[in-house]
Order: structure tokens, then C-alpha cells, then sequence
């Protein structure tokens, strides 16, 4: 398995993990200068540590669960598509290439968001991101589908 | 070219300069140093003429300069506040400047930055500790970033291959896939707009389609050693493999004496609400 991201919480660590039966690299194999270097460890530690604590993930869930459920709605209203993912890796389906337009508007109105595709806006917030925060987003988001005109496009 | 959608494969547009003039005025102090013009009146030599040309221009980036970051909110350099939801692609796993990441930055930073890759240190212990004590896993190596894992995961299942399965070296991937920028995990993708760059890729890689089981036994063979795949999809746009494709998965790479890569960079430490995404699949999906 291999982590990334997340795993140095905005700093640069990765780690790829293996069952005893696959660590088979010998000596020379593998290797480099900054590889498991104490800094980027200390901050892995620490990111650890605070998902660890007690109801974290279980705070990630919920407010997973929420931010879909908000999404749905907002889709609901402007004739979108489904909202796909798990946790607090979501997407929603726009249903046409709308994504550019949408992410641009939003930068204007204070808003970073993500279309990996055309077609599709991609949410991956902090795992503490609040529910204030995510119904702040949404009113923008539905504010910007409104000024757009998306729902009146639906075929 | 204001605030367009980023993607990673989005390299092409360059930065329009009368839209980076008006948001960025030469009163900003961070870029007020920079000249306009060559000095000299010479441009050939030398195309940084702005602040932003001295970055090889390698993705469309909106015209802002961010300076600061707290929780789920950025600065730009005028002053604007932004919501992020976009988290440097999911990596700011608890937001903007954490005061426990920057608490324990600062403190080993005080202490020890790099006795050398030759020598074990105590914060690489501790870690490799607390991950194989928290997943199924016997052993850790850590990288600088999930590109580099992901090109280890690869190297280590050759050298399984070579070890174990007659030098067999082919890696199963899936169409949609992202395993990062290094030239390798390039070729193990599934990402159209790599498909001509940087030919001739690494070879040993074969592309099956996600939660179709039959498109991977079809391309098992002799030299098959690993299959590689992100449980979600996240590059492609949030595409979850099904948990019974992974579970069906995980039984034939077993079947076959393959290694099982679960590539979690997206989907790890939480981010779907389980410590790694495997975690919360009903069976237990190894690299074993």
C-alpha cells in the first residue's frame, strides 16, 4: 500500500508499505537523500496523533454524510447530477461541462474549488473542515448555479 | 485565464499577462522588485521578465499569490480571504497551518533536520511504528511524495518478481488511474493525456477497467507480478472500485501468487472516515 498526501498533512512524506513476505529489497536497492528524513516524520507523527483522537473519524463520516447530503440538494435544485465518493472525497455530477466555469466564478466570489473533469467538481477539505464552512461553500456554489443560469438549461 | 479549472493535466495555457498586471499592481511588495522590461533592453536572453515567468510554466495557475493559510481559509497577497476546498489536493488533511503540525515542525526543527538516510533516526522509528501497528502492514518505506511511493511499489514488486516468479515484471493498472508524475508511475496510469508524452514509457504495465473482474484475468499471464489500483479513483473524478470487485480482486491475486497494490494516497489517513479506505472493506486487502 502506498500513502501520500494526506499522510504529511501539507508537508512532503510518503510511505509505501508492504507485509513482511514482500519487503524484499536488499541492500542498494533502494534509497535517497531525504527519504525518512526526522523532519518530514515529525509531522507525519503529529498528523497521526490528531486523527487518532477519539470521534475523529467518526467526525469525518458525519460531516462526509453532510456535505453530500448538501450537495444532493443544491444538485436537486439546479438539475445536476449525482454526488459520488466516500468520506470527505466527494464529487458531484454536473452533467455538462460546466466545471471551468463554475471553479473561475468561485475564485471571484472567494471560493476554491476543483473540476478534475469538465463535467465533474471534485471536494477534498480539511478532514476538520466545519459544518459552518461547508454550508458557507454551499450558499456560494448555489449562488453561482442561480447567477449561471444552470437550471434553466436542463434539457 | 482568471481562477480556471486546475486539473493536473492542464499544462498548456500560458499565464495571461494583462490579467496578471491588474491583479497583481507593482504596489504589491512581494513583486514590486521585479521589472516589467529587461533592463537592458535585451529579451531574448532571458524570458522572466515577470515575477511568474521565472516558474517554468508548467500549469494554468489563476493570477493570485497566496501568502498565508489558516484551517480551511487562504490569504492572497492583497489581502482577500478564499474558503478552501480543494486543500492542495487533499493534502492539507487537517487545514491551513495546523498548530499541531506546526508545533511539531518547529520543535524537530530545533532538534535534528537530517543525520543521514545511512542512519536511523527517532522520528522514522516512531512512525514506521505507529503505521504497521495501525494497519496490516510489517513494514514501511518512507518517500517524498506519493509519486515516489508508488515508483517503489513498483520496484519492489519487480524485485518480487525476480526473486519469487521467474523475472516476471508485468504490472495490471486500470484505465482512469493516476499514480503520480515520475516517469514510471506515468506509464502505470490510465490518464488519456499521458498516453503520448514522453515516449517511449517504462514498460510492464497492462490496463484493465475498474470493477470489471474479467478485464484483469484477461491480461494475467507468466510474467503478471502485481495488480495496481486506487480503491477511489480521484484524478478520473471520484470513481470508487466496488467493494466486492476489491474483494474478488484480492482472492485472484491470490489465486495467482500476485502482489496487490493499493495505491491510498488520495483515499488514506482518514479521508474517507476510516483510517485507510482498505480498512473499512469488508476483506482485508494486502501488498502481500
Amino acid at each position: 500500500m502506498t500513502l501520500g498526501k494526506g499522510i504529511g498533512g501539507g508537508v512532503p512524506l510518503g510511505a509505501l508499505l508492504a507485509t513482511g513476505k514482500a519487503s524484499c529489497f536488499a541492500h542498494g536497492d533502494q534509497g535517497g537523500t531525504f527519504n525518512g528524513n526526522p523532519l518530514m516524520c515529525a509531522a507525519g507523527l503529529a498528523v497521526l496523533r490528531e486523527v487518532a483522537r477519539p470521534d475523529f473519524l467518526k467526525a469525518v463520516s458525519e460531516t462526509g454524510l453532510f456535505l453530500a447530503s448538501e450537495l444532493q440538494r443544491v444538485s436537486a435544485r439546479h438539475g445536476l447530477g449525482s454526488v459520488r465518493g466516500e468520506g470527505l472525497l466527494l464529487a458531484l455530477d454536473l452533467k455538462r461541462p460546466i466545471g471551468a466555469e463554475i471553479v473561475t466564478a468561485a475564485l471571484d466570489d472567494g471560493l476554491l474549488l476543483n473540476a478534475p473533469r469538465p463535467d465533474a467538481l471534485r471536494y477534498m477539505p480539511a478532514l476538520n473542515v466545519t459544518r459552518e464552512e461547508v454550508a458557507a461553500m454551499i450558499e456560494t456554489l448555489d449562488a453561482i448555479l442561480t447567477r449561471m443560469g444552470v437550471a434553466r438549461c436542463v434539457a | 485565464m482568471m481562477g480556471r479549472a486546475m486539473s493536473d493535466d492542464e499544462a498548456e495555457h500560458p499565464i495571461d499577462q494583462q490579467v496578471f498586471e491588474k491583479a497583481a499592481p507593482a504596489k504589491c511588495g512581494l513583486l514590486a522588485f521585479w521589472p516589467t522590461q529587461s533592463t537592458t533592453g535585451e529579451t531574448d536572453m532571458n524570458i522572466a521578465t515577470h515575477a511568474f515567468d521565472a516558474l517554468m510554466n508548467i500549469t494554468a495557475r489563476p493570477p493570485v499569490v497566496f501568502v498565508r493559510g489558516e484551517g480551511s481559509y487562504l490569504w492572497d497577497h492583497q489581502g482577500n480571504r478564499y474558503l478552501d476546498f480543494v486543500q492542495g489536493w487533499a493534502v492539507n488533511s487537517l487545514g491551513h497551518s495546523p498548530p499541531a503540525l506546526v508545533e511539531a515542525l518547529s520543535s524537530q526543527a530545533a532538534v535534528l533536520l537530517t543525520p543521514s538516510p545511512a542512519f536511523y533516526n527517532d522520528q522514522s522509528l516512531m512512525l514506521a511504528k505507529a503505521l504497521t501497528e495501525q494497519s496490516c502492514f510489517d513494514q514501511v518505506f518512507f518517500t517524498n511524495s506519493g509519486a515516489e511511493a508508488n515508483e517503489g511499489a513498483i520496484k519492489l514488486a519487480r524485485k518480487y518478481g525476480a526473486l519469487h516468479k521467474q523475472g516476471a515484471f508485468e504490472i495490471i493498472t486500470f484505465d482512469g488511474g493516476f499514480h503520480g508524475r515520475t516517469l514510471a508511475t506515468m506509464s502505470a496510469s490510465g490518464k488519456p493525456a499521458f498516453d503520448a508524452l514522453f515516449e517511449p514509457k517504462v514498460p510492464g504495465f497492462r490496463r484493465a477497467q475498474l470493477n470489471d473482474l474479467e478485464s484483469v484475468k484477461a491480461l494475467i499471464n507468466a510474467n503478471t507480478i502485481a495488480v495496481m489500483l486506487e480503491p477511489i479513483q480521484g484524478e478520473a473524478g471520484v470513481w470508487p472500485a466496488t467493494n466486492a470487485f476489491l474483494r474478488e480482486l484480492r482472492a485472484l491475486t491470490e489465486q495467482h501468487g500476485l502482489l496487490l497494490i493499493l495505491d491510498e494516497i488520495q483515499t488514506g489517513i482518514g479521508r474517507t472516515g476510516a483510517s485507510c479506505f482498505t480498512t473499512s472493506t469488508p476483506a482485508s486487502h494486502r501488498t502481500s
